[in-house]
């Protein structure tokens, strides 16, 4: 299980490196195409992993679903977001496969955040999270995805 | 040869395109050396696969003549009209699903046709809602694929009903969608901006 000790940014916010690429599903029936590096907030207020939308453009990518979001402005009722299907592993120092076919929300922007991520819950939850404020510093341990299919 | 073909190596093939309903699909898809070296060996290896699986072989041909005939007939149904037949050429339409022409795959499992191009999923939507009842009583839990108004599945995972929505419509938009009573809502407590094609 990788274990990831992250420093807080220069804004005091736990980011890393992440590589986004094409879902294992979808390389099965395309040419190899590389991965786009984003720099990612740990977001435990995200139930899921949010990116933006460049990115998947990049890949040539399409939506594979839709989900209805609820943020911090949308009141009572959820918008509509592009669901697509995506590869996430570490960057930086630290490598390693996160997720090999996850399903993320397109956001059109981030707040402004200086990300192009946020790492939500889906890919939280399957690990351990220690925040340590005093040292600024975030612990970061997950298990890595189970592949059901031959790998590529 | 009449009624015989040959194979990458120069071996007869037993043929069957007298018997086969409309254009044969060597024909339409520009003969054989369009095909990948391995193509014939392959093939082989899958019906053997189909029979051992049916454990009849009557049956097992009866399934495969069906699925084939299924799909010609989709084919054929958005082949570019005024030609009555399918054929390989790069036309451009408006819905989602159908087969849209290209070139020859470069990776192997790569479907033959180009990229959908996406028009919004107002019609999958729909088609969910309306088989909704149905799925939730039958398959609960699992992941359906859907284009336009054809549905692949049920599949288990979510990323099984990607490879199975791939393999059946090709590279482009899915609607992959799990079978819940309830439907699951993203929270972000940030204010961000969903995006919506």
């Amino acid at each position: 299980m990788p274990i990831l000790s992250l420093h807080f940014d220069h804004a005091g916010r736990p980011t890393l490196e992440l590589y986004v690429g094409v879902s294992a599903a979808e390389a099965e029936f395309r040419p190899p195409y590389p991965p786009v590096p984003v720099r990612a907030l740990v977001d435990t207020g995200a139930s899921k992993t949010n990116i933006v939308r460049w990115v998947f453009d990049r890949l040539g990518l399409s939506p594979v679903s839709q989900i209805p979001v609820h943020t911090a402005s949308t009141g009572l009722t959820p918008l509509l977001a592009d669901v697509y299907a995506v590869e996430i592993s570490l960057g930086g120092a630290m490598t390693g496969l996160l997720a090999t076919d996850l399903d993320v929300v397109a956001a059109e922007e981030l707040s402004g955040s200086g990300v192009e991520a946020l790492l939500g819950r889906d890919i939280l939850g399957r690990g351990l999270l220690i925040y340590d404020g005093l040292e600024r510093r975030l612990t970061l341990a997950i298990e890595p995805p189970a592949t059901s299919f031959p790998s590529r | 040869m009449s009624g015989t073909e040959h194979d990458a190596s120069g071996g007869p093939v037993p043929s069957d395109r007298d018997a086969w309903p409309g254009p044969h699909p060597d024909e339409a898809l520009g003969g054989e050396a369009s095909l990948p070296p391995d193509f014939e060996d392959n093939l082989t290896e899958l019906i053997d696969t189909a029979e051992n699986l049916a454990g009849d072989q009557v049956a097992a041909w009866g399934a495969i003549k069906a699925e084939v005939e299924r799909r010609i007939a989709h084919w054929q149904e958005w082949a570019p009209s005024g030609t009555g037949e399918p054929t390989r050429e790069g036309v451009e339409h408006d819905r989602p699903g159908q087969n849209t022409g290209g070139v020859m795959p470069t990776h192997p499992g790569a479907p033959t046709q180009a990229r959908r191009q996406f028009v919004g999923f107002d019609l999958e939507v729909a088609t969910y809602v309306r088989l909704k009842p149905e799925l939730l009583s039958r398959f609960p839990g699992k992941f359906v694929v859907i284009v336009g108004d054809e549905v692949e599945g049920p599949v288990e995972t979510f990323r099984e009903a990607l490879r199975a929505g791939y393999r059946r419509f090709g590279l482009g938009p899915l609607f992959v969608k799990q079978i819940l009573t309830v439907e699951p809502v993203v929270e972000v407590t940030r204010d961000i901006v969903p995006c919506r094609s």
